[in-house]
């Protein structure tokens, strides 16, 4: 295994080798998860704590039932959106989970660099489950996974990352693993909901989805992020769909094999239509839900592995 | 310097001819962007009647509120809330057409991009009443010297391309801008524990100020009288001070320095008690070998 670091902060400082190992090993677990029986030992006797400072219900399950199956002693907490305007609460709360001795951090925070700063105040490894607008690099994986299985190949695709860009760690955590992976990246939807400097980052910008879709192997739905938004990003939501928003004859424009794909949770009727995100011919978007479980289940036995080979150099007398 | 409208909240002009009878040298909300176009015409208006110097910080407020780093590809990548930097343009613009319409007095706390330059230089040209000013971090520092979201290098206005920071130093070079000042602003450590965008700006600049200001006469960016007119005699001048400058009468208020002595600052060394600057384990050179005030040594050797 090629996958060496103590901590999952995001795809910015992972090596293609790295992503490679992390999607080959999650194909193990995609096996194992298809099973009636689920369990592995890979994680047996260990503790990981879910720290989820920003809602979320396919990640903290996803995570929830990995670390489950994987023999873990699994703690979901539930930390008040109210109680985490003070940053004390944050760098206080890691200390005294941090007391506790867990062996694995999944966190989720609505501050970029938030679990970064927490990653350097505690001794196990953290998984950043999403911090504001920065990452989600285990989305960005379980995307790869999904893509790569439906495709043959994560390589040479050409891929349209459609809407609320400025909003959203996944599309930063996808541009940068795909861009890794060497494909080619069109980022589509109005200016407003793009962030400055894209165009220095090799990607290709479209305003007229219809013209940003025509080819396309994939195309990559946002969710259009309200809460993130403080003031007017677009007109209506109404327009927003119109001219935005994936539907039958929108798609008809991409490659006739291109696949759908939306993290969650979606906004039906506004960036896409309910019966493309439906069509089990185009849609891989329940794939993603599954894939999630098993990219997570992978990013924690490799850390799980690497936390163990660490401590046994510097521990002593440990069994 | 005092408070420009009561409180600092942009509703009511502060006693300006009260506190110019006590002291005051200029009046200004510091970084609280008075909102209120007419509130601060009537401020100039009023002010020019005492000759009282007012200190503007421009930046739209609207466009820059939330913001903890300057709009482009590194804050994009980082997730960072990013201000353009035609925010201190607009706010500059706005101000300048006060100072036309009032004919005040005004200085501008931070000109910190080249866009707002060219506009500086009209008002000049056109004979307005207008200075301006940078903070040594913003000569010294860039956007990328953020890294990892260090919180020590958040600052109001953000840190600027390397393009701006070069620039800035040119402009000061030229005269342009007037005045390089340390804008000494210490914050406890839990200020700074915290995530980038929540973290509070500003660093000591106090004790760093020299050292680093020698930076740029170390590259080549500017001369030793440069930076003597922009942090001694310039800023005295604008103030009214009788200090900044060797001459019969004026106070003797003095330091001697050795601008190539080397160290490497420890941050928990500093004198303040506040430790975060941007500097620690920085290489710097330039040493304070003491300090005379109206002739009194109070720092060094001679102390
Ligand atoms: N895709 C994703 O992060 O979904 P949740 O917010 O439900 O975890």
């Amino acid at each position: 295994m090629s996958f060496r670091a103590r901590h999952l902060l995001g795809i910015d400082h992972l090596k293609p080798d790295e992503i490679v190992s992390l999607l080959d090993l999650s194909e193990d677990y995609v096996t194992l998860n298809r099973r009636t029986v689920k369990h592995s030992d890979a994680l047996a006797g260990m503790t990981q704590i879910n720290m989820f400072f920003e809602n979320s219900t396919r990640t903290q399950a996803s995570f929830e039932l990995a670390g489950k199956r994987l023999g873990a002693d699994v703690m979901n907490m539930a930390v008040a959106q109210s109680s985490v305007k003070k940053g004390e609460t944050l760098i206080d709360t890691a200390l005294t989970l941090n007391a506790m001795q867990p062996d694995l951090l999944v966190v989720r925070h609505p501050h970029s660099g938030a679990v970064n700063l927490l990653a350097e105040k505690v001794n196990c490894a953290v998984i950043n489950a999403g911090d504001g607008r920065h990452e989600h690099p285990t989305q960005a994986l379980l995307d790869a996974l999904t893509i790569r299985r439906a495709k043959g190949r994560l390589q040479r695709l050409t891929i349209a990352i459609c809407g609320d860009i400025a909003h959203s760690r996944v599309a930063r955590s996808n541009l940068i693993l795909l861009g890794k992976m060497e494909n080619r990246i069109r980022l589509i939807g109005p200016a407003t909901l793009m962030p400055a400097g894209v165009a220095d980052m090799g990607v290709e910008l479209f305003e007229d989805m219809r013209e940003g879709l025509k080819g396309v192997d994939v195309v990559m739905m946002l969710r259009l992020q309200k809460e993130r938004m403080d003031g007017g990003f677009i007109p209506s939501e109404r327009e927003y769909f119109h001219r935005f928003g994936l539907d039958a004859e929108k798609l008809a424009l991409a490659a006739p094999d291109a696949i759908v794909m939306h993290p969650g949770p979606m906004n039906r009727g506004v960036e896409i239509d309910g019966t493309i995100a439906d069509d089990i011919n185009r849609s891989v978007i329940q794939d993603q839900v599954e894939m999630g479980v098993a990219v997570r289940m992978a990013a924690l036995d490799l850390l799980a592995r690497n936390l163990r080979a660490s401590r046994g150099r510097t521990a002593v007398g440990e069994p | 310097m005092a408070a420009l409208t009561k409180a600092r909240e942009g509703r009511e002009m502060t006693e300006i001819g009260f506190l110019t009878d006590l002291g005051a040298v200029a009046f200004t909300d510091g970084v609280r962007v008075v909102r209120d176009t007419k509130l601060l015409g009537r401020c100039m208006t009023y002010a020019r009647g005492l000759d009282a110097l007012i200190v503007g910080h421009p930046q739209d407020p609207s466009l820059s509120h939330g913001a903890a780093a300057t709009s482009g590809k590194f804050a994009s990548l980082y997730g960072i809330p990013a201000v353009s930097p035609m925010a201190e343009v607009m706010g500059l613009d706005r101000d300048l057409a006060l100072v036309a319409m009032t004919r005040g007095r005004y200085h501008a706390d931070q000109i910190t991009v080249a866009a707002s330059l060219p506009a500086l230089a009209r008002a000049r040209d056109a004979g307005l009443d207008v200075t301006a000013g940078i903070s040594i971090h913003h000569l010294t520092l860039n956007e990328f010297d953020v890294g990892d979201y260090r919180t020590f290098f958040r600052f109001t206005p953000p840190l600027r391309s390397e393009d701006d920071r070069l620039s800035m130093v040119d402009a000061v070079a030229q005269g342009l801008i007037d005045t390089i000042a340390s804008f000494h602003t210490p914050q406890d450590e839990e200020s700074k524990r915290l995530p980038f965008e929540a973290a509070a700006p500003g660093a000591v600049g106090l004790q760093t100020l020299l050292p680093a200001a020698l930076r740029l006469y170390h590259q080549g960016g500017l001369t030793l009288p440069q930076l003597f007119r922009a942090m001694a005699l310039n800023p005295a001048r604008r103030l009214d001070l009788s200090a900044g400058r060797l001459s019969d009468g004026a106070p003797a208020d003095l330091v001697l320095f050795d601008p190539d002595a080397p160290f490497v600052l420890d941050r928990f060394a500093l004198l303040s008690k506040s430790k975060n600057t941007p500097f620690d384990g920085a290489r710097m050179q330039g040493r304070v070998l003491g300090t005379w005030v109206a002739g009194t040594p109070v720092f060094g050797d001679h102390a």
